[in-house]
């Protein structure tokens, strides 16, 4: 056995723990960022410097109106580092954009457009995997758009609006492929799984609305008042300044206790499961004030339109649906080699009506059809699945 | 420890440290030694007090205003709470503030994108976007690895 002396063991102990300490891989390569917004931004500094054409180009194919062709398959070539740092981005849960609430209205959100653009290369990217017969790594593409459509957040309520459109742009997609392979019944349980298990459709509207009235509330003070004139005079320097000279607290309380009341009652309507003509028609008397009270058409002036926000939550999660109910169906084709006569029960509904969608078969494939219309787009909503036969 | 006798001893110091007496003003003896303020005080009496004010704005809400619907019109009607019915402004001379250059990126303001959506919807604020690209990027140096490397001899 080898003997050490006291000092050579401390010596030979602490060149251990030396080694140790330098060699560790751990210390040494930080981790990648557990924000998953900091990889997007990186994504959007690496988006090509396109044309005006390009970037057209990109979304027409991205909401279907074109087929894709040699050009825009260069086009989303050269955006292949913003999908790599968004493919690394779905996979962080938490997201947050570091929006600048101190600075109120007056915060800047250069990131939303790059998002919207985003969105559509990552579609356009689908269409063409789809284009090419690759209806997974089409569907793919399409579940990280929604992920993405989820990390959009709910931030303010234009993030909030910029999510449902891009969830929007993400079922439209689906649901052209989904026709494409219908007969491939693998594929499709696979995609009623995932959507099974990628969580809500949609962000919630309450969350910005309650910062929004935080951040009204604290505008509508006298010291304050210049900022709150120049954001209701649309920086006309003339109004501002009448703005400025005539404010006073009585009115200014006043203002904020009409806003506040009817932003709170908003919120009631919005968390409230109520069906959506009767809470239509409840945000439509909120959103009405009275014409002749200058001091309630400034709370107006920052009273979102309310009946919008409701039929776009209405519209998404309805579209959601609608995929949802098409892959049950799609299912029985894919088994029995026809459509079935009706649909079956218990399927997810549409949530304009709280019934059933209509089921319409035509020559090309289906129909699922809204039995109430959205109040704001004044229309019944449809969605049609083509199947390739 | 104690509580009560630290207290006392915590008061006694403060009242070493602080003048605790009641403050006594004397109008008088003020008067002498600020005559500018005194100025500017007596000068504020000839505006209109809070209370004409709102009398005033009492008229105003009175005042039949036509329907309006999009939001430019309520900034209109919005300002006119703080003028008179014939369109003067109450208070008489108007503030100078400082002129503010609009920069293009108050399109992407969290006021500008609302504003656009509550008056054109989803369409106008995506356009908004499209325009949002086209005016501020994305923008950036072509520059080669090698280039900025050349940049940078001197370090």
């Amino acid at each position: 056995m080898i003997s050490l002396s006291k000092s050579s063991f401390t010596e030979t102990l602490f060149f251990i723990l030396a080694l140790t300490f330098i060699a560790s891989p751990v210390l040494a390569i930080p981790p990648d960022p557990d924000n998953a917004a900091l990889l997007y931004y990186q994504g959007f500094l690496t988006l090509a410097q396109l044309s005006d054409e390009a970037r057209d180009r990109i979304s027409h194919v991205a909401t279907g109106e074109t087929a894709p062709d040699d050009q825009v398959r260069e086009d989303i070539s050269k955006c292949v580092g913003a999908i790599e740092f968004a493919e690394a981005a779905v996979e962080v849960p938490g997201c947050h954009w570091g929006v600048r609430y101190s600075q109120g209205f007056e915060a800047l959100m250069p990131q939303l457009a790059r998002m919207r653009f985003l969105a559509f290369v990552l579609i356009a990217d689908a269409r063409i995997h789809a284009a090419d017969g690759n209806y997974r790594a089409a569907l793919e593409r399409c579940l990280m758009a929604g992920t993405f459509a989820r990390h959009v957040g709910d931030d303010t309520l234009i993030s909030y609006l910029v999510s449902i459109a891009v969830r929007d742009l993400e079922y439209k997609c689906m649901r052209d492929i989904m026709g494409r392979a219908a007969s491939d019944a693998e594929l499709l349980r696979w995609l009623k799984n995932e959507l099974a298990a990628s969580g809500p459709v949609v962000v919630s509207p309450v969350r910005p609305m309650k910062i929004e009235i935080e951040i009204v509330n604290n505008l509508m003070q006298m010291e304050n008042i210049e900022k709150l004139a120049r954001v209701l005079a649309d920086s006309d320097e003339k109004k501002v300044a009448q703005i400025v000279e005539g404010a006073d607290e009585k009115s200014l309380e006043r203002a904020r206790r009409i806003y506040s009341e009817r932003m709170n009652s908003a919120l009631t309507v919005l968390s409230t499961p109520m069906p959506y003509e009767q809470a239509h028609s409840r945000l439509k008397r909120l959103a009405d004030f009275d014409q002749d009270d200058p001091v309630a058409m400034a709370a107006k002036f920052f009273t979102p339109a309310l009946d919008k926000v409701l039929s776009q939550r209405t519209g998404i999660e309805t579209h959601a649906n609608a995929i949802k109910t098409a892959i049950d169906v799609l299912l029985i084709h894919a088994g029995t080699g026809r459509l079935p006569d009706a649909l079956p029960s218990g399927l997810p509904q549409d949530v304009f009506s709280g019934k059933d969608f209509e089921y319409e078969k035509t020559k090309e494939g289906f129909i699922l059809r809204c039995r109430a219309k959205s109040l704001v787009a004044d229309k019944i909503q449809e969605y049609e699945f083509k199947i390739k036969q | 420890m104690n509580t009560d006798k630290d207290a006392k001893w915590l008061d006694e110091l403060i009242s070493h440290s602080i003048d605790t007496t009641k403050p006594r003003f004397d109008a008088e003896e003020w008067k002498k030694k600020h005559p500018d303020a005194l100025q500017n005080i007596l000068s504020r009496r000839t505006k209109p007090t809070s209370s004409r004010q709102t009398n005033r704005w009492k008229l105003i809400f009175a005042h039949p205003i036509p329907s309006l619907a999009a939001a430019a019109a309520v900034t209109i009607v919005v300002t006119g709470l703080f003028l008179t019915r014939d369109g003067q402004i109450l208070n008489g001379s108007v503030p100078e503030l400082r002129l503010v250059a609009q920069s293009p990126t108050t399109m992407v303001s969290m006021m500008s994108l609302r504003t656009t959506y509550q008056q054109g919807g989803w369409d106008a604020l995506d356009r908004q976007f499209r325009d949002t690209l086209n005016t501020l990027g994305p923008a950036f140096s072509n520059l080669t690895m090698d280039q900025l490397l050349e940049s940078s001899n001197g370090f």
